[in-house]
């Protein structure tokens, strides 16, 4: 399973909030081409890893390697530079842009041309615009979106606006995607759209870590699933074996006195 | 939409024109006078709203102009620079200052900028008011010379009228719309419009927002350097109450009056609001109070500003049919 190379370790990532320990040394390796599940119970710390991951938070212990290289507590846009972008939790979308203005934020790690050569209408800064153009049509089209270019992201349904979050976060071609709970306040016809949008994201060749509350939707699409309880891993392992583990049952469901 | 834009079209080359010949329709120093007035305060405005734009308010814009003016000013005087020389540099020494700023302040959201920018507008006055030597403490600098002359071929532009003077603020007027609107067309533009909405979406999509809001802050503060120069040059003397809080207030006043959604917005509060404050010149010490209830006025009724009339009235028409 690991024979494949690791593009994301996490070791002994910890993060203090005053004292409590929010994640407490949580080792995970996530290798290339993989889909990565990481599950919890509320407050378990799932969505802090993701933020301490893309550099949001500090990490007060550990390191965060990415392709045999150190990122730990790299500024969010050099994380993201390097290709390992997040989506977020809620609809974090820019509302009052149209859905190919949401797409060509998240392309601007493809533009080439500085800010004062943009003033001017150059043929490469033409050239360039057309490209990015390509780019966001493209990544329109794969997320299932692209008749709705000109709408605005606030007039989009619930599962459209996370498709387009998940567009932003393709538009600047990453190697490792990080999907915060995709299929959040979906119903099933759109869990289904979003599992098979995940599988396409894999089939493109990028790497997948998703947080998750939806078992069936986590169960059905993971390669590997980590469980988080209170900061600590508490389990790890292919779906099969997570849906049998003692303590993970005993976390979800709470001990027999 | 494309009759919208040729709309927009027509309606620019009308009033760019009226502005070019207005020399030839009135050679009334008065009228001259408050044209180049509008002209200047645009260039201050449009540097206040670029910034407004991505979720910053500056309230230190007339400092901005006043080191603009100081620096020309005390170029031109100490060293005998030429105001061609000057003019160019007060911008840059501006927009440096604003990059020095901007650098550590613009992390900060919501109020704690404005606090800070407030902070730049008072200690800016005690620098100007404290260095004697270089700065004339309170009685400012006097005597700043004229533009010297353009010679091109046989035709000398001498700055002895105001009608040069106008033709000068109106060249670094359009090169300020220019700049402006390409910066905002291009995609720093959306980039900055981008941020107040949802910074971190935008950072972890791999965009560097501190490089974009500095520059946007420092494009403002370059073109507040230009007004202040030319002002300086202008009236041959400055002082530290020319560029006080009150002036930046007056500055956002009208950005807010003419409408923060588009260039045009800042160009129209300013041509509105002077031309009101002329009018209204037998009034002058209500002023104020006048301005002030105008003020709540436009915000209460039409938040976007005297630019959104044309839309407002339309919209008006089409609901009644």
């Amino acid at each position: 399973m690991n024979q494949k190379n690791p593009i994301l370790e996490l070791s002994g990532v910890t993060k203090y909030f005053g004292g409590l320990a929010a994640v407490n040394d949580v080792s995970l390796s996530v290798s290339e081409g993989e889909i990565v599940g990481i599950i919890g119970p509320n407050g378990a710390g799932k969505t802090t890893v993701f933020n301490l991951v893309s550099s949001v938070y500090k990490l007060t212990h550990g390191t965060v390697k990415f392709n045999n290289e150190d990122i730990t507590n790299l500024k969010p846009h050099r994380v993201a530079a390097k290709g390992l972008v997040r989506t977020f939790q809620a609809n974090v979308l820019f509302k009052d842009f149209t859905v190919l203005e949401n797409i060509l934020v998240g392309c601007q790690l493809q533009v080439e041309t500085s800010m004062f050569m943009d003033l001017f209408n150059f043929r490469t800064v033409r050239a360039q615009r057309e490209k990015i153009h390509a780019v966001a049509d493209n990544i329109m089209e794969f997320v299932g979106l692209k008749n709705y270019r000109d709408e605005l992201a606030q007039n989009l349904a619930h599962g459209h606006q996370r498709m387009l979050g998940i567009g932003i976060a393709m538009a600047s071609h990453p190697q490792l995607i990080m999907l915060d709970e995709p299929v959040s306040g979906m119903n099933n016809e759109e869990k289904s759209e979003m599992m098979t949008l995940i599988r396409k994201i894999r089939d493109r060749g990028i790497t997948v870590l998703l947080v998750e509350h939806d078992m069936r939707v986590v169960m059905g699409l993971c390669d590997r699933v980590a469980v988080l309880n209170f900061g600590t891993k508490i389990a790890e392992g292919v779906p099969e074996e997570i849906q049998n583990n003692a303590s993970v049952i005993e976390a979800y469901l709470g001990a027999d006195d | 939409m494309k009759n919208n834009s040729t709309t927009k079209k027509v309606i620019i080359a009308i009033v760019g024109l009226a502005a070019i010949l207005l020399p030839v329709f009135s050679s009334d120093p008065y009228i001259l006078h408050i044209a180049i007035a509008i002209l200047i305060w645009s260039m201050l405005a449009l540097g206040i709203r670029i910034v407004l734009v991505s979720g910053h308010l500056n309230i230190a814009q007339a400092s901005f102009m006043g080191f603009g003016a100081y620096a020309s000013g005390a170029l031109a005087m100490k060293l005998g620079w030429s105001f061609w020389i000057c003019l160019p540099l007060a911008g840059v020494i501006a927009a440096i200052l604003a990059i020095i700023v901007g650098l550590p302040t613009l992390r900060i959201k919501g109020a704690y900028f404005v606090i800070i920018t407030l902070g730049l507008s008072e200690v800016s006055r005690r620098i100007w008011m404290m260095w004697d030597s270089l700065f004339g403490g309170p009685q400012g600098l006097l005597g700043i010379p004229p533009p010297d002359a353009i010679k091109l071929g046989g035709l000398a532009i001498m700055f002895n009228s105001k009608v040069h003077y106008f033709y000068l603020a109106f060249v670094l007027f359009v090169i300020t719309v220019f700049v402006m609107w390409r910066f905002e067309k291009s995609r720093t533009g959306l980039l900055l419009k981008s941020f107040p909405k949802a910074d971190m979406l935008a950072e972890s999509s791999g965009v560097y927002i501190m490089k974009y809001k500095v520059a946007a802050f420092a494009l403002g503060a370059f073109f507040a350097g230009l007004a202040g120069s030319f002002w300086a040059h202008y009236f041959t003397y400055c002082s530290p109450w020319d560029f006080t809080l009150m002036a930046s207030f007056y500055m956002l006043m009208y950005v807010v009056m003419g409408g923060t959604g588009s260039i045009a917005g800042p160009i129209v509060g300013s041509a509105v609001m002077l031309t009101l404050d002329e009018l209204l010149r037998p009034f002058k010490e209500y002023m104020p109070m006048i301005l002030g209830v105008i003020l709540i006025l436009v915000l209460r009724f039409m938040p976007g500003g005297i630019i959104s009339i044309p839309g407002l009235i339309r919209d008006a028409v089409m609901r009644k049919e």
